[in-house]
């Protein structure tokens, strides 16, 4: 039995195609309503073709949601995280003298900014006072001075991985008795660098994306911000708030094996999952349901499917999964953000979270998703996020510690 | 022909930054993938890329793409068959 | 709690205005006129390694593994648990750049799959896995700067808290302009230098003519 301090989650916040707040997101997965839909906000060849999962709020929106002046210079890729801190600190007083610590994660930055004014820093003044926010770590400085976190702040940039590594960080610095709580989370919004880019590996869909499924034909993008409190249940218990959930487990590995593709066995993220397990101190047979990484490409599925034959030990001992990326699409840095929320909610909700978009399994692997909500006993929730250069990150919540 | 896979060859060694590898390593049935060159999936998506840009051929499925990359001769043969 | 046993810098390797110094030595010495590139390109065939991988690297990914190559050859490293700690403040700019010029250009936009793989700033950190076959824990962060306020009590913490033996951590800041500051070290359990923050910016910061 362990005396280190637990943490909990106490608080969350998210903002993604299927919605603007914890809520919506909810009643959009209770309902099997995807937010994919053909780009309509960025300018681009692909608008109105290519699948995406797109906040429908445009920045001069987000600014208004947030009451942010328009001539202060926000990242798309800021707003949306401040849209989601918004929703995750509304029961959090910063000056209750906690130690408190904010990490948070991108891959796309303040590149959202940069491709659309690019070529006008030249020739007029106009947006120059966006020049500063492309780097990864400036939107985290804006979040943090906006809300006053001092202690300890910084950025996570390990590609899909980034935000279930944030999570990871803050539930170390808590059960290390560095931090009492800790603002956990990531945020990617969408943009021509990204969707080009995915594009030239082939392994963006042009159909909705089928996780798991034989015939799955790639991903669709998404964008998103996600953030949690947790706290050490100690202060969580003063403070009297409710926990929604503990995170009780949590790893990291690399998979050694390519800068992009998974390993035909997914070692990384058996190691991952195994080292999560053991943090959590769970035998594999306790997890009620795996929030999958399932980006629907051809390789990560066959590889991930399998390193989860491995860990459950045959794919009948396989427990109820399912990926939500049909839902939301890849979020990048952000997926292990959303992801860790909605398996927060499938603990609160006691219920697993549907796979769209399925219809035949992966013949290799023999084990099928869960397609509908299904309403049964959830007492741990394994997430996994998967990133290029072999960086894999697993997590475990549980309703009790 | 010869000049097409000469071509190919310097471009090949360019596009994919084979700094190591010189004309006279590859030869014509030389095998890109596996045991010869040791290209991978990357390389690969270069080659069809490639493909597109240079020879106005549009690969869709990565996966004709082994067949097609083969050796320099598949892929110059390839090309004379298919360039418009 | 047990207070903090005391850990140590085993080696390290700075790779900075074209110069590499490994462990204090300088081993590769100024060679100002040359690019960034081709200035790598000296140092992969100084250590002589047989690795064709290599040429297909960006610049961020081939500072990375040289610096990693050099203390691989005084400490066990290959297939070792041995975490990376890995940071800088551009992320993968050099790449993003190359990326960027393709895609947004107006008269022939294009996305080379190869340049695009190295526009995250842990690519090069999973080259040095597959390298050296490590499987191991591997995070990285963006800081302003080269930051030992951070990366000590992390690094510390880890060999304390994990049990693990050694972590590689560092700073990779290698810039679209030819830039190139990056700093590697080892810290394990025993040893002779303190893995302090005094000592590491003594380090970062020393003249190494």
């Amino acid at each position: 039995m362990t005396q280190a301090p637990q943490a909990v989650v106490s608080g969350m916040g998210v903002v993604s195609a299927i919605g603007l707040t914890v809520a919506e997101n909810l009643d959009a997965l209770r309902h099997a309503r995807s937010g994919i839909r053909p780009l309509a906000l960025i300018p681009s060849v692909h608008k109105g073709k290519l699948l995406v999962g797109e906040i429908p709020l445009s920045n001069v929106e987000l600014y208004g949601a947030l009451g942010i002046p328009e001539d202060e210079a926000y990242t798309r890729t800021a707003l949306l995280a401040l849209l989601a801190m918004q929703e995750a600190m509304a029961e959090v007083d910063l000056g209750d003298g906690r130690r408190t610590g904010l990490i948070s994660a991108t891959t796309v930055g303040g590149m959202d900014a940069t491709e659309r004014y690019y070529d006008d820093y030249l020739e007029s003044p106009a947006h120059r006072h966006f020049i500063p926010t492309h780097p990864c770590g400036h939107f985290t400085e804006q979040i943090a001075q906006r809300y006053g976190i001092r202690n300890y702040v910084t950025t996570i940039s390990t590609a899909c991985s980034s935000a279930a590594n944030a999570i990871m960080l803050g539930a170390r610095m808590i059960r290390a008795g560095l931090l009492d709580r800790a603002i956990v989370g990531g945020a990617d919004s969408l943009s021509q660098f990204t969707i080009n880019g995915f594009n030239s590996l082939m392994i963006y869909s042009d159909t909705y994306c089928a996780p798991f499924d034989e015939h799955r034909k790639g991903l669709n993008l998404g964008e998103a911000a996600a953030f949690l409190v947790l706290e050490s249940e100690a202060t969580a218990h003063e403070l009297e708030r409710t926990p929604l959930a503990y995170v009780s487990g949590y790893g990291n590995a690399n998979d050694a094996f390519h800068q992009t593709a998974s390993s035909d066995d997914g070692e990384g993220a058996l190691l991952a999952m195994q080292s999560a397990l053991k943090v959590a101190g769970l035998p594999p047979s306790a997890i009620d349901y795996v929030n999958a990484h399932g980006t629907a490409t051809p390789n990560n599925d066959l590889s991930e499917g399998k390193a989860l034959v491995e860990l459950f030990g045959g794919n009948e001992a396989v427990p109820l999964f399912s990926s939500t990326k049909a839902f939301t699409g890849h979020t990048l840095a952000a997926a292990g953000a959303i992801e860790a929320v909605y398996s927060i909610l499938a603990l609160s909700e006691q219920a697993v979270l549907p796979n769209l978009n399925f219809n035949t399994p992966i013949a290799e692997l023999g084990i099928t998703p869960q397609t509908e909500w299904k309403a049964t006993q959830v007492r741990h929730v394994l997430s996994n996020s998967l990133g290029f250069g072999g960086n894999c990150s697993s997590l475990v919540f549980s309703k009790n510690p | 022909m010869s000049e097409l896979t000469q071509e190919l060859k310097e471009r090949i060694i360019k596009q994919l930054n084979l700094e190591d590898i010189t004309l006279d390593d590859l030869q014509d049935d030389t095998p890109l993938f596996g045991d010869g060159l040791g290209l991978d999936s990357i390389d690969a998506l270069e080659l069809i890329v490639m493909l597109d840009k240079s020879y106005g051929i549009k690969l869709a499925d990565p996966k004709e793409g082994r067949k097609v990359f083969e050796t320099i001769q598949t892929m110059a043969d390839y090309i004379e068959a298919n360039r418009p | 709690m047990n207070p903090m046993q005391p850990v140590y810098i085993t080696a390290f390797c700075i790779l900075r205005n074209r110069q590499l110094v490994v462990d204090g030595r300088v081993v590769l010495a100024n060679h100002s006129g040359l690019s960034l590139g081709d200035w790598l390109k000296s140092a992969y065939q100084q250590l002589g390694m047989d690795y064709p991988k290599f040429y297909k690297m960006d610049a961020l990914a081939k500072a990375t593994l040289i610096a990693v190559e050099w203390i691989s050859r005084t400490l066990p490293v290959a297939g070792t648990n041995t975490p990376l700690v890995f940071s800088n403040y551009s992320s993968s700019m050099v790449s993003d750049d190359r990326h960027a010029a393709g895609i947004y250009d107006p008269d022939d936009a294009s996305a080379s799959p190869g340049v695009f793989v190295y526009t995250l700033p842990n690519i090069g950190m999973g080259e040095v896995s597959i390298r050296h076959q490590l499987h191991s824990e591997n995070v990285f962060f963006i800081f302003e700067r080269f930051t030992p306020e951070f990366l000590v009590p992390y690094v510390t913490g880890m060999l304390e808290r994990e049990g693990l033996q050694q972590v590689l951590a560092g700073w990779v800041e290698v810039g679209a302009d030819g830039t190139c500051d990056v700093l590697l070290y080892a810290v394990s359990r025993h040893g002779k230098l303190p893995h302090t923050i005094e000592q590491l910016n003594a380090l970062y910061n020393k003249d190494y003519e």
